[in-house]
């Protein structure tokens, strides 16, 4: 059956009242209240529109709330390592980490090859090397952590881990401060 | 169901609150969104560890938040940056597949972005629903409908405009119209 309801603002607002009432200032939902009880049209749309978000929601993927919540960094604290390999602790809270510790081992690997003074990409490396000095304990562990890793590499994985470390996840809108920032900044590729 | 009007300034005050010390604030805020993100997440074609694109999403938006300004809601936000972390999964599984294209790299290792959006044999009627509308027209109306995002942040996320988000949801309503009332037959 074809909408024959002319009045667009409410059938532009009707997603809004049947999914989130709160989108709406409270006015518009009481407009839109209003013209659903008067309007044949949007009434049926809104009962198809209400079934197919209320299904949407129930397959939903789950998530669990509270790790989400246990990884959050309390105020005023940093990620920061533990000193055991492997881990490392959000906001001092202790809570494992397995992507982000790739990213630190990676990270540190790198930081090992500035160390010892391997050639990665010369031309690029100005701007790369600078290790904040409130940083340098942390950076002394991280480069011992991956060290013994580092030292395994072969070539091919050598420039796999480039290509990783190149490919480190881009910054959100605005740059989280993790701990392997001031550390070691992400190649550019050419 | 909270009163009309106040969800964005409710964000407002946990973020306040957090940035004040208050960790149950953050608490509250992923309790809110966490779900949203999680769908939007699977909408763009994830299977395998929506919930640690979620988290991620919140740790960074958490850890950047000193420097969020409020001029785009929180859950927008957070949809932006759930976005980046998945495309920079795509990217790092291209990579490490090297002559993958980008296109069927996210096809072969997400599969058809229902099977993430739609995970439930329940939710067969929604997916018979969904499954006739573009993948843009479908993730406009999930996110007008069930995450109640104007046009204008639609656009903003997809990279489109809201004109052009206003026409993709009224197609898909047109269409499952069209389809519920096949079903009803």
């Amino acid at each position: 059956m074809p909408m024959t309801c002319e009045r667009t603002e409410m059938r532009d607002r009707l997603s809004a009242w049947v999914g989130r009432h709160d989108a709406l200032l409270p006015a518009d939902a009481l407009a839109v209240e209003a013209h659903v009880a008067t309007c044949v049209d949007c009434a049926a749309e809104a009962v198809q529109l209400r079934g197919l978000d209320e299904a949407i929601r129930s397959a939903s993927p789950h998530v669990d709330v509270s790790r989400i919540v246990a990884a959050i960094p309390k105020r005023g604290t940093r990620t920061r390592l533990t000193g055991h390999a492997g881990g490392v602790t959000v906001g001092g809270r202790g809570v494992p980490r397995a992507r982000w510790t790739s990213h630190v081992s990676l990270a540190a690997a790198a930081t090992v090859l500035l160390v010892l003074g391997v050639s990665v990409s010369r031309e690029r490396s100005a701007g790369i090397t600078e290790v904040a000095a409130e940083s340098a304990a942390g950076a002394d562990a991280v480069a011992a952590l991956a060290l013994e890793g580092v030292a395994e590499l072969s070539d091919e994985a050598l420039h796999l881990l480039l290509d990783e470390i190149s490919a480190m996840p881009a910054s959100p809108v605005a740059e989280p401060s993790v701990m392997v920032r001031p550390i070691i900044e992400p190649l550019e590729m050419p | 169901m909270g009163a009309p009007g106040t969800f964005i300034s409710t964000d407002s005050a946990l973020i306040a609150r957090w940035l004040d010390g208050d960790h149950a604030a953050a608490s509250q805020l992923v309790e809110r969104h966490a779900s949203s993100v999680a769908r939007f997440v699977a909408s763009l074609g994830v299977r395998d560890e929506v919930e640690e694109i979620v988290q991620d999403a919140f740790v960074r938006a958490f850890e950047a938040l000193d420097t969020y300004r409020a001029d785009a809601p929180f859950r927008t936000w957070l949809f932006t940056i759930a976005k980046r972390l998945v495309f920079d999964r795509s990217r790092r599984e291209r990579r490490s597949r090297h002559d993958v294209p980008l296109e069927a790299s996210v096809e072969a290792q997400t599969g058809d972005p229902l099977d993430g959006l739609v995970v439930s044999e329940e939710a067969a009627r929604v997916r018979h629903a969904l499954e006739g509308l573009s993948p843009l027209q479908r993730q406009v109306f999930v996110l007008r409908v069930t995450d109640g995002l104007a046009y204008e942040e639609i656009a903003t996320l997809l990279g489109s405009t809201a004109g052009s988000c206003r026409v993709h949801y009224h197609n898909a309503v047109k269409l499952l119209r069209a389809r519920v009332d096949a079903d009803d037959v």
